[in-house]
């Protein structure tokens, strides 16, 4: 028998005396693909982090191949073959590809020489993998998942033999599954482990050789997913039934009076460099929602969806067309802006990817004050540190937030832990149209049914709901009616009774290739 | 205004416009990297003081500028030391720089030499010589011959360091795998950390590459375009190079045109100073004229340029 690859013994990691890890092991062997799966804040990414020297354990052991090793840094993992590829965005925009994988590279030789030589091997590599980038565009050209692959490349580039993949949700969005199965199946063949974090149960549960369990800072057990069925997967992760996929909400019954309605929307890109040609994010959009109706907008990455809903949230202009919103008339001239949409009910959850939401450096008693400190908690203008508290306290504990700590800083709270704190936020001031972008991204499925379950609720008050998502089983369990975009074009609106996901699927890939 | 030469202004205005070249792009280098760079004026006046105290005492401009280069460093790796290794506030540490340089010199200079917080004055062999070009081109009237000797040729070495500079940083920002590290560490400190690189490493090698440079502009002052030192001798230099480096939002070719503007600006207030505008007595006040600088950065930096395109990672501590 081999040694594994990567092997974390008996770690324990606590911040501030929240405990995030206690007495987790895990080993992951050569060459197999390894699913990690837990609740929000149940400490995979600690676990992650740790593997890759980002924080340092307070107790426990690494070997790498059977030996031990310390990881102090990102770079002496890097050097023991270890990669990662993380939750949230950091790449420099403004550079090139190239440059962002060759970023931290220890200069050897002659600049120029180097140059070239890592240009060869860097292109070999892109080939052999089939990554469809270009070594020299700029990284702000390309999608979220691209920008994904640059750092798979980074990682092979450097000879990485156990890569972590910690939430890589662009990755695992429908129209890239092939994509991600076969480059798996590469990595596989070179002999990489790959270590995949992920609330996607069903995508683990598909790839994955073997699959950790971590509850609350504990490993509960290694799954063979071939044996064992998806229903008992979540049922380990999270210690209750769940349902999977999660069963459709009911439709909407009482579709009340039209709520929000879209003429004609145009919006033009903005002038990129010094050619002064606009590409249109958004022609000719017409759209009606009515009172207690949930719209899906689905497409492709890019498509337009996304700025629909930053339009509806006043946080792009528009050039063209009319939105009626109850009895106020927006405009293209109309200055229409973020502040303005709260005062008349809009309420917006941004994409968990672009770390928008909240802020990392404020406490979270603090960030579910951002946008409503105007409406609320104001005494003589004043904040009220108690109330706040108090409200933040109540807001964690029904939406089953961990750590329930207001005080602590955001940064510090996990992934889908902050998300469901911009959730919370969203929701507490009953907004009439409540707009969501990849809601449940890097949410546990304990926590998605809470979150179905409130906007049914929210719903049923009469409230309208638009929200975009990737994931094609979460558009079919919520919507009344689904939007397909393409190229910036609302090209169909099905009743979401008259169609299933399959066709669905079929609907949003065909409009790709139909350029 | 016919003995009013503007050769002779723009020839005044690359020697007032080059300690603020070094300055900014000292703070370029820091700020790049995403330390604020505060504490420039102080810098400054530490390198402009070890200059001019070393060389009166040894006799030697060229260790006098190293001295000053060396002692800025310590300066700038104070800040460091407050603000990377520890993660303290930047504009503070920023101002205790200011604030230490400022009293240091002045007791140093004090206790070393009693002559009333000055240093010895240099004599002409003591300071950096003037660099006559070659003689490629006759003296005569021609406007290329004047422009040749009279605004290019005969500074000293130090203005053509601060053009050599300016084009080496431009180059190391654009293509050196250094330069794309500094700028990550100014712009996205995590994507540098994830890449594998060491964010304190980049940020220390930035702001003692930036301590060397501030102290060349010192130097220049005490024994490039002075004759010695004297107490709180960069009066508020230090904050013009900033706003000149704001001015340029932060690039190198743009830093040397917008120190040249703000040398050109000091040039013409020392130019104007008793000099009749108008026919008869229609002479400025002094003041007024000295404070035109000052005025002009005020309105330049808050209508002209636009919004200013800080490093991101600006003042982050982590």
């Amino acid at each position: 028998m081999l040694a594994p690859a990567l092997e974390l013994r008996h770690i324990d990691k606590s911040y501030h005396a929240v405990e995030a890890l206690n007495d987790a092991s895990i080993s992951i062997a050569p060459g197999s693909i390894h699913g990690v799966i837990g609740e929000n804040g149940a400490g995979k990414s600690s676990l992650m982090q740790i593997a890759y020297g980002l924080i340092q354990p307070d107790s426990g052991e690494i070997f790498v191949d059977g030996a031990k090793v310390e990881l102090l840094s990102p770079l002496q993992a890097i050097e023991h073959g270890i990669g990662m590829l993380h939750q949230k965005a950091s790449w420099l925009e403004q550079l090139s590809v190239f440059d962002n994988i060759m970023l931290a590279e220890p200069v050897t030789g002659f600049l120029f020489q180097q140059k070239e030589k890592a240009m060869a091997k860097l292109e070999l590599l892109r080939r052999e993998f089939g990554f469809e980038f270009s070594l020299s565009v700029k990284m702000s050209q390309l999608d979220y998942s691209q920008r994904q692959l640059v750092d798979v490349l980074r990682s092979l580039y450097r000879g990485v033999r156990v890569l972590i993949l910690d939430e890589p949700l662009a990755l695992l969005a429908p129209s890239q599954a092939d994509y991600l199965n076969n480059l798996l199946v590469l990595l596989k063949i070179q002999g990489i482990s790959v270590v995949v974090v992920s609330h996607k149960l069903a995508v683990l549960h598909q790839l994955c050789d073997v699959i950790t369990v971590i509850r609350t800072g504990r490993v509960i057990g290694c799954i063979d997913p071939h044996s064992v069925s998806l229903r008992e997967m979540s049922k380990q992760m999270v210690g209750r039934e769940i349902n999977l996929p999660h069963p459709r909400v009911e439709p909407s019954k009482n579709k009340g009076k039209v709520l929000l309605d879209i003429k004609g929307l145009r919006v033009h890109g903005a002038k990129t460099g010094r050619k002064s040609t606009t590409k249109l994010l958004l022609r000719d959009i017409n759209l009606s929602v009515h009172a207690g109706e949930m719209i899906a907008l689905v497409g492709l990455p890019e498509s337009g969806q996304d700025v629909l809903l930053d339009v509806l949230a006043g946080m792009v202009r528009f050039d063209g067309g009319a939105i009626d919103f109850l009895q106020y008339a927006i405009r293209p001239k109309s200055r229409y802006k973020i502040n303005k949409a709260r005062d008349y009910g809009i309420a917006y959850a941004p994409n968990p990817n672009f770390n928008i939401g909240l802020v990392d450096q404020l406490t979270m008693a603090e960030s579910v004050y951002l946008g409503y400190q105007k409406q609320d908690f104001g005494r003589w203008g004043l904040l009220s540190g108690r109330q706040r508290h108090q409200t933040c306290h109540q807001l964690m504990m029904e939406w089953n937030v961990v750590p329930a700590l207001p005080a602590m800083q955001t940064g510090l709270f996990s992934g889908g832990n902050q998300q469901k704190m911009v959730l919370a936020r969203e929701f507490s001031h009953q907004p009439s149209l409540l707009l969501l972008n990849q809601p449940t991204h890097g949410v546990d499925v304990g926590a998605i049914e809470t979150i179905y379950q409130r906007l049914f609720e929210l719903r049923e008050q009469g409230s309208s709901i638009l929200f975009c998502s990737t994931d094609l089983d979460e558009v079919m369990s919520l919507a009344d009616r689904i939007c397909l975009f393409s190229h910036g074009e609302l090209t169909e609106i099905f009743n979401a009774e008259d169609t299933d996901r399959t066709r669905l699927a079929l609907s949003v890939i065909k409009e790709a290739h139909d350029v | 205004m016919n003995d009013f030469s503007w050769l002779l202004l723009f020839d005044a205005a690359i020697r007032l416009a080059t300690p603020l070249l070094f300055a900014a792009l000292a703070g370029m280098l820091s700020e790049r990297a995403g330390i604020i760079d505060i504490g420039l004026e102080g810098k400054m006046l530490v390198g402009a003081f070890a200059a001019a105290a070393w060389t009166s005492i040894s006799g030697s401009v060229w260790e006098g500028i190293m001295v000053a280069m060396f002692c800025s460093v310590a300066f700038s790796l104070l800040h460091g030391f407050a603000c990377i290794t520890h993660k303290g506030d930047q504009v503070v540490s920023g101002i205790a720089v200011n604030m230490l340089a400022l009293a240091v010199t002045s007791l140093l200079a004090h206790r070393l030499f009693s002559q009333g917080g000055m240093t010895p004055v240099l004599d002409k062999l003591e300071r950096l010589p003037e660099v006559a070009f070659p003689q490629w081109i006759e003296v005569d009237d021609t406007w290329l011959s004047q422009l040749y000797w009279q605004l290019l040729s005969g500074h000293n070495i130090l203005v053509y360091v601060g053009l050599l500079l300016v084009v080496l940083l431009s180059l190391f920002f654009k293509y050196s795998p250094y330069g794309n590290r500094v700028f990550a560490a100014g712009e996205n400190p995590k994507a540098l950390q994830r890449a594998g690189g060491s964010l304190a490493t980049t940020r220390y090698a930035a702001i003692i590459c930036g301590g060397a440079i501030c102290g060349l502009s010192g130097a220049f002052l005490s024994v490039g375009h002075g004759a010695g030192f004297v107490e709180n001798m960069t009066v508020g230099k230090g904050f013009i190079a900033l706003a000149a480096l704001i001015f340029a939002k932060w690039r190198p070719v743009a830093i040397l045109f917008s120190c040249l503007f703000f040398g050109l600006l000091e040039a013409l207030a020392i130019r104007l100073q008793g000099h009749p505008l108008f026919k008869g007595d229609g002479m400025l006040p002094i003041q007024l004229i000295e404070v035109l600088p000052y005025v002009l950065t005020v309105i330049v930096l808050a209508g002209f340029i636009g919004p200013s395109l800080a490093p991101k990672a600006l003042g982050n501590r982590r």
